[in-house]
């Protein structure tokens, strides 16, 4: 289409703006009310993946934890067989792979500074642990591959243990002492936040994982191993290899249950952010619904307009223009229309989602792929409703011209 | 110029069919200015709609500037409407909403070169509304709306302008103006045929024809 066919639709649509307005509303009404639904979904969504991504670091990881999943209807029992071998072999073995941390871990370790005393979550983890999670620290430093080999006697502690334990002062080059062992303060994390259910994931120390197995929990086995990828998007892939590797490592053979699990935090994400629910899904509808509506309001007034025009059909019909420049002139109307309602409606629904979101503190955000998707849909959707009445006007016999005014 | 040869026009009425024309024979030439004139009834319109490619002949054959009319679909007759025709109706016929000026671009939007807004504003001088270009046709009178028309139907500048009782709206004296402005376009070498019941008008035209019951005399 020319941008004449354009200059001349969008003229004739401010020329009966009261008309262009009545056609729009509909539209942009299930505009709104998609994105403002969306825009919930969206937020809960978000403020998931903020808290799983405050209690397991970056997303772009992949977990193998020890004991299988259950399968067919058993449980195989607690295992003990990852090693910081099985760690070893994925980083050398295995495609897509950045790096890979291993941990042991204390779930309730005793800590004791000078007349206190409690427990906390106590880690034994490689050197890489804090990269790897993303974890920046408050002050002082993680500790070394140095002093993993050499069984040092440091610790990194969680924000709230370093509140804890030592108010008002710095740790560093503090003692402190964890299931029996004395350590020194060597870094303190910044804040993580509160993880799924609100949990701190702050209350917890990490030491180097030798210095653990050997000095502290006196175990070899692993009770995690992290995995980053090198290309986040194929983790499914890479998940798959993971294993294949760690069965054939463990000399699991056909038939025989996994002793180990490997998971996502994607996949974890999606299914704890379902918010699918049914008044989501009603409002959604509804929605749909509008723009639905909106159409037939489009081609009703269309409808409406081709038998109220007829004449000036006819006349320009009569001067020259063809069957396809009417149906371009009356569709580009319609697409005019309904994209000016669709724009309108996301600028309303955008605006009231960051009144929601920064004023009132709502959970809600804009998903941005579902908004354009609803923007090429009210299009479709005026387009559509705009055709058939067009083509109705196109197919009038310019000879009505001659027919006296009305 | 214009060539009819033995036109006939059959309508499908309701039963039976009904024969508009019947045989009509007209020649045409260049920078002629012909009536034709009847009464209601007569075949009059039918006739017009032939001339004015916008139908065309059960038999017979219409030649138009050397184009054979007979065989052509909707889009060939369109573009011929917009370069070789230029119309002007009994009620005016001017796009509502829409300006003096931009009712003369009208039919540039559907011909081959890009509209032109000089172009257009030379042809409502023409018809001496130079400085009424913005005005919107309720805001004008019958006979300035006319001569809108007319200089819409020069805008392209057609082989042959095709007049429909173009004073049928007006006062006599408005009439007699928009004669004259036609008259005046006939001077500068303008081909013209008016349609009219009126043979008071139909003698301000060069000659004129007389259509009764679907035969020219």
């Amino acid at each position: 289409m020319s941008a004449s066919v354009w200059a001349l639709a969008g003229r004739n649509l401010r020329r009966h703006l009261a008309r262009s307005v009545l056609m729009g509303i509909g539209l942009m009404a299930g505009v709104v009310c998609i994105t403002l639904t969306e825009a919930t979904g969206e937020g809960a969504r978000r403020a998931v993946a903020q808290s799983f991504k405050a209690m397991i670091g970056a997303l772009d990881v992949l977990f193998v934890q020890p004991g299988g999943s259950a399968q067919r209807g058993m449980t195989t029992p607690a295992a003990n067989t990852l090693t910081a071998e099985d760690a070893a072999a994925i980083r050398q073995a295995v495609p897509n792979v950045q790096a890979v941390g291993a941990q042991q871990s204390d779930l309730g370790a005793a800590t004791e500074v000078g007349a206190k005393g409690g427990t906390t979550v106590l880690f034994g983890s490689t050197a890489n642990w804090a990269n790897i999670r993303g974890d920046s620290l408050a002050s002082g430093a993680f500790f070394s591959n140095e002093d993993d080999t050499a069984l040092a006697r440091v610790a990194v502690l969680g924000s709230d243990v370093a509140h804890d334990y030592f108010p008002g002062s710095s740790p560093l080059g503090q003692r402190i002492w964890l299931g029996g062992v004395e350590f020194e303060v060597v870094g303190v994390l910044a804040p993580n936040g509160a993880g799924p259910g609100g949990i701190s994931m702050d209350n917890l120390v990490y030491i180097p994982l030798e210095t653990a197995r050997r000095r502290v929990f006196n175990r070899d086995n692993l009770d995690l191993i992290s995995v980053k990828l090198a290309s986040p998007g194929a983790w499914s892939e890479t998940q798959t290899a993971v294993h294949g590797l760690v069965r054939q490592r463990h000399g699991l053979a056909g038939e025989q249950l996994d002793d180990f699990r490997v998971s996502s935090p994607r996949a974890m994400i999606a299914r704890v952010a379902n918010v699918d629910t049914t008044l989501r899904k009603a409002l959604l509808w509804v929605g749909a619904l509008a723009l639905l509506i909106g159409g037939a309001v489009i081609a009703n007034l269309m409808f409406a307009a081709t038998a109220s025009r007829r004449f000036e059909i006819a006349t320009r019909r009569a001067v020259g223009a063809t069957r396809a420049d009417i149906l371009r002139q009356f569709w580009a109307e319609a697409v005019i229309v309904a994209f000016a309602a669709a724009t309108l409606g996301t600028v309303l629904a955008v605006a009231a989602v960051q009144v929601g979101a920064r004023a009132m503190g709502m959970p809600l955000a804009v998903s941005w792929p579902v908004t354009a998707g609803v923007v090429v849909a009210t299009v479709v959707v005026g387009a559509m409703a705009g055709y058939i009445p067009a083509r109705r006007a196109a197919r009038l016999a310019p000879s009505e011209a001659l027919r006296t005014a009305p | 110029m214009i060539a009819l040869t033995n036109v006939t026009k059959v309508f499908a009425g309701r039963g039976h069919p009904v024969t508009a024309l019947k045989g009509v024979s007209l020649t045409v030439r260049r920078g002629e200015f012909i009536a034709v004139v009847g009464p209601s009834g007569s075949g009059k319109s039918t006739l017009l709609q032939i001339l004015g490619c916008l139908d065309t002949p059960s038999s017979g054959t219409y030649e138009l500037d050397g184009v054979s009319v007979g065989g052509l679909d909707d889009d060939a007759l369109s573009h011929l409407r917009n370069q070789k025709l230029g119309f002007v109706f009994q009620g005016f016929n001017l796009v509502p909403r829409t300006t003096a000026l931009e009712n003369v671009e009208v039919p540039m939007l559907y011909g081959v070169a890009p509209p032109s807004r000089a172009r257009a504003e030379a042809v409502l001088e023409q018809v001496g509304l130079a400085r009424r270009g913005d005005h919107f046709p309720t805001e004008l009178s019958g006979g300035e709306q006319q001569r809108v028309a007319i200089a819409r139907a020069l805008v392209n500048q057609p082989s042959l302008l095709i007049a429909d009782e173009p004073t049928g709206n007006l006062d006599s004296a408005t009439g007699d103006q928009i004669l004259t402005l036609l008259v005046d376009l006939h001077r500068t070498g303008l081909t013209i045929v008016l349609v009219t019941h009126d043979s008071a008008i139909a003698r301000r035209a060069e000659r004129t024809v007389t259509l009764t019951d679907g035969h020219l005399t």
